[in-house]
């Protein structure tokens, strides 16, 4: 799913912020912060 | 004769999975509020604490018989702190209702299918949950106390219901709710009234926001429940088939909610679908869907049911709560009798009513009770 508005690390194109080389040590928490905003914000609507 | 968690396991899984297991599950659908009710407690003051529905659910446990249930009430506090407009606490007692609503315009429709969350963001909460959209400091306040609040909440109930289940070696068969794409669309964001014009009048646009919606369902499934499996299920009620022509669900519904299911139950969960009101006329679209789904049907006849899906699919769900509440408790046993010679023979099949039981005003206690004992008493497979 493509949003301009969550930040998840893409292939070669880390997060704004965050430098490539950081890319394993802070990944996956950064996607389980995004992950949890998004199903919050999704669950407000059903 | 009470079960073992072990052995509550081992049937409903069989049974999901359209196999014969050693009883007929029998699956709870009281809501919190009823368990409230039964308790004793004020709705009101219960709604606002999670452990007195903890409490509540301990003593319904004790007295009513089931094998298997799972639940999430809707607390008041995120929806006053929000100022929601699409879910609202009633004045007499905070029991959370949906009025019709219209969170995204017709002339809203591209915005949202070139990026339905930013939409969301942007356009539809703001419109929905003013008291989040409040400028400045101000509305991320209250944003981060909705989040604080849902938080706490659901941890508090969740870890309390965990330690009554148990204690009573019930099994917790469902974790998390999605929607079917159109459904979603449907619902909070065009409302039934716009969804219904829309249909008519662009359903090109309406085909195009579904399948907007279709990967945000997916990912909101992989989200809510993390860990696929034949238990705990994902649950999805369906809403809009019921008032649409054939030719529209046909067209505009269906694609998108099929591949949703095929997609999940390839990832190795299993859904527990609510067939809101009467689907006899799209048998032969749910004739397609695969192993795993646990069709829970509202009005549907289960001996047609079984007849016509029954092979496939888990069947559950038509015992009638009107009848808990207006006849005698032999009537309501014979009528589960019905069900169960019906729907039971062979497997795949879970006793459950017809929709779930909000207040004690749906449901004399002793019928239900009656129903339950004797459901497990009856259900055995020789």
């Amino acid at each position: 799913m493509k949003t301009e508005i969550l930040h998840y690390w893409e292939e070669g194109k880390p997060i704004p912020g965050y430098k490539p080389e950081e890319e394993e040590i802070v990944k996956d928490a950064l996607h389980d912060v995004e992950d949890a905003l998004f199903a919050f914000i999704v669950g407000l609507l059903y | 004769m009470r079960l073992t968690a072990e052995q509550r396991t081992e049937m409903v899984k069989k049974a999901i999975m359209c196999e014969q297991p050693e009883r007929v599950p029998v699956i709870c659908k009281q809501e919190p509020s009823f368990a409230i009710e039964y308790a004793g407690y004020d709705l009101k003051t219960a709604l606002w604490n999670p452990d007195l529905i903890v409490k509540a659910t301990d003593k319904m446990y004790t007295d009513i018989y089931c094998d298997a249930g799972g639940n999430m009430p809707r607390f008041p506090l995120l929806y006053k702190t929000s100022g929601s407009r699409a879910f609202v606490p009633r004045e007499l007692d905070d029991f959370v209702q949906h009025p019709e609503v219209e969170g995204l315009l017709y002339e809203e429709y591209d915005e949202y299918i070139a990026d339905p969350f930013k939409c969301m963001v942007n356009t539809i909460i703001p419109r929905l949950y003013p008291k989040l959209a409040e400028k400045g400091p101000v509305g991320s306040l209250n944003f981060l106390r909705v989040m604080i609040a849902d938080n706490q909440l659901k941890s508090k109930y969740l870890a309390g219901c965990a330690a009554v289940e148990k204690k009573h070696g019930i099994i917790n068969i469902r974790r998390g709710a999605i929607e079917a794409p159109f459904d979603f669309l449907a619902d909070l964001l065009r409302g039934f009234t716009g969804i219904s014009k829309d249909v008519r009048r662009d359903p090109g646009r309406v085909q195009a926001a579904v399948e907007a919606t279709l990967p945000v369902m997916y990912k909101l499934a992989k989200i809510v429940n993390p860990t696929p499996g034949i238990i705990p299920s994902l649950f999805i009620p369906l809403h809009m088939p019921s008032y649409m022509r054939t030719k529209d669900f046909e067209k505009l519904y269906w694609p998108t909610f099929k591949k949703l299911v095929d997609d999940l139950i390839a990832d190795g969960y299993t859904l527990q679908i609510f067939f809101e009101k009467n689907w006899t006329r799209y048998y032969d679209f749910l004739q397609e869907l695969p192993t795993g789904v646990i069709a829970y049907f509202e009005e549907d006849d289960l001996g047609m049911a079984k007849e016509k899906l029954g092979k496939k699919l888990c069947l559950m769900g038509n015992f009638p709560i009107t009848m808990l509440r207006l006849n005698s408790k032999q009537e309501c046993i014979d009528k589960a009798k019905e069900i169960l010679d019906k729907a039971a023979p062979g497997g795949g099949y879970m006793f459950c009513m017809d929709k779930s039981i909000l207040s004690l005003a749906d449901a004399k206690p002793e019928n239900l009770i009656a129903v339950c004992e004797f459901v497990h008493e009856y259900g055995v497979y020789k």
